[in-house]
């Protein structure tokens, strides 16, 4: 049975582990993390993870733990607040780069700034042994291996950013103006670069996974090529089935002065709006050559149109010759004189129609 | 039904933190929430003791100003050369108010080092803060806590707010 609380008098307000609410600590989020938030690690882009993985070291580094003497605390606190400045100060400016419109190569700006953040980290003898050792700890493996990812990022970064020599040797960002310092594992303070090298498994298992890496891309590489030969001799054998058809359809033209090949190769290139100008002029040649056929086959000639009479030693010519001579005897007209001739001379009259005669289909 | 009397403890919870103030809002009293000791408060109960626990912080102020006061006549009188008589009742009992007033850590140390509470005030309506919803009549409280406390608050030993102090308790069969 609940209890109700009334008459409270409050005289303190304290910090305490657990949240009677029954859940876990809220939210606590850091006000320049709202637009950048580190929650989960699977989504966090190349920049996210470098920083989480500074700030894990940082965590698990110089978090509490035993009973410390004065100068233990005084050193923590040295070395905490060095390192809150570093760190801060790269998401600042990290932010800035990112938020400031007027920076066109993010890339490379973000990479000089990491690459100055390292070099500020390798010279400032915070990762140093001896500081360490005064604050009573080490890194652990564990924070060697985020070190190492970290370090992976950077330089991953770093490489994109394209940082070469110039004729001089001296290295260059993208832009070519201003000089930056190259990053290697060399800066690195040598304990901890000593204690990266000695996690033999890891850096084994890392290995493994990158040679994993390269032969799946070979693999993907190998299968993209398979896909590209096979879609180059589908495309092939479909044109050549179209090319088929049109050359069957070229074949129905059998007066044309071309081959079925030719003709049905510039058809299909008309049809796709591919003809080239070679084919184009062929084409006209074609038609050209059909018009001339035509021509002198008269096929589409006009009766009377061209004057010439009748044509020698024809049918026609004799009923002309005929009627003439009874036209000018004088006692008939022409018409009744060519039904005269036609009656008298039933012979000629037949011939005269076959040679008239039309065929039609 | 008869109430009684009791010293009680109950938490809340931190909603909001700032690493480069050390600072955290939480939650110290949801109103009509039964809290992990069977317990719960109504909106009006909790806006009372709210109220009074910022009067109870501005009395520690006062006894400072009364303080500088007595202070302050002292040295006139030196100046003077006069004899001079000081109430000390007014003192007394600001001193006995606001003794052990304030924040706290674990309910067990109370230390002036530990921080400062720079907001206390309800909820004047249903909130939303930094995605969590908060309850219209819900306790708030700021506090920057000082350098080792909030290491603390980041590692996650200390996750919320919990206040102490005196109340009366009433079994209830609902929460009403």
């Amino acid at each position: 049975m609940p209890k109700k609380l009334i008459n409270l008098s409050i005289d303190e307000v304290s910090g305490v582990d657990k949240a009677a609410n029954k859940r876990r600590f809220l939210i606590v989020k850091r006000a320049e993390d709202n637009t950048d938030p580190l929650t989960d690690p699977d989504k966090l882009g190349p920049l996210q993870k470098v920083k989480k993985a500074i700030e894990d070291i940082l965590k698990g580094a110089f978090g509490s733990g035993e009973a410390k003497d004065l100068n233990t605390v005084l050193t923590e606190r040295a070395i905490d607040e060095g390192m809150w400045q570093l760190t801060s100060s790269l998401r600042d400016s990290i932010d800035s780069i990112l938020r400031d419109d007027t920076v066109t190569d993010k890339k490379t700006a973000v990479a000089t700034v990491l690459q100055q953040f390292f070099v500020a980290l390798a010279g400032s003898g915070i990762l140093k042994g001896e500081d360490l050792a005064k604050a009573g700890r080490k890194i652990s493996a564990s924070r060697m291996e985020m070190l190492k990812q970290m370090l992976e990022q950077l330089q991953k970064l770093i490489s994109e950013a394209e940082v070469v020599p110039d004729d001089t040797g001296v290295n260059k960002n993208q832009g070519g103006n201003e000089p930056v310092e190259k990053v290697t594992m060399d800066m690195l303070p040598e304990d901890v670069r000593k204690a990266i090298e000695a996690v033999p498994q890891l850096s084994q298992a890392l290995e493994v996974q990158k040679q994993e890496n390269t032969d799946l891309k070979k693999r993907l590489d190998d299968q993209k090529a398979e896909n590209e030969d096979l879609k180059k001799r589908l495309e092939a054998s479909e044109d050549a089935k179209a090319t088929q058809v049109y050359i069957a359809k070229a074949a129905g033209y059998k007066n044309l002065p071309t081959t079925p090949q030719e003709f049905g190769e510039i058809l299909k290139a008309v049809a796709e709006n591919k003809a080239t100008p070679e084919q184009v002029a062929k084409l006209e040649g074609i038609m050209k050559g059909a018009d001339e056929a035509i021509e002198k086959g008269n096929l589409y000639g006009e009766f009377g149109r061209s004057g010439d009479g009748p044509t020698p030693g024809s049918a026609w010519e004799e009923v002309e010759k005929k009627v003439d001579e009874l036209v000018q005897k004088g006692n008939l007209t022409k018409a009744d004189a060519y039904t005269r001739v036609a009656n008298e001379n039933p012979e000629l009259y037949q011939r005269y129609v076959r040679e008239t005669e039309v065929r039609v289909r | 039904m008869k109430g009684e009397n009791a010293d009680f403890l109950t938490e809340g919870r931190f909603i909001k933190s700032d690493s480069k103030q050390r600072y955290t809002l939480g939650v110290v009293y949801e109103p009509l929430v039964v809290d992990s000791q069977d317990e719960y408060s109504t909106a009006e109960e909790i806006e009372k003791a709210c109220w009074e626990f910022n009067r109870l912080l501005r009395g520690s102020s006062k006894v400072n100003k009364i303080a500088l006061d007595f202070l302050e006549q002292v040295l006139k009188a030196l100046r003077e050369d006069k004899e001079i008589t000081l109430d000390l009742t007014e003192l007394e009992d600001e001193v006995e108010k606001a003794g052990g007033v304030g924040l706290g850590f674990m309910h067990e140390l109370w230390d002036e080092d530990l921080g400062e509470i720079v907001e206390s005030y309800i909820a004047p309506d249903d909130l939303v803060i930094v995605s969590e919803k908060v309850k219209k009549g819900t306790w708030l409280m700021g506090i920057v806590w000082s350098s080792g406390v909030f290491e603390k608050v980041e590692n996650g030993e200390i996750t919320g707010l919990s206040m102490g102090g005196k109340a009366t308790k009433i079994p209830v069969k609902e929460v009403i």
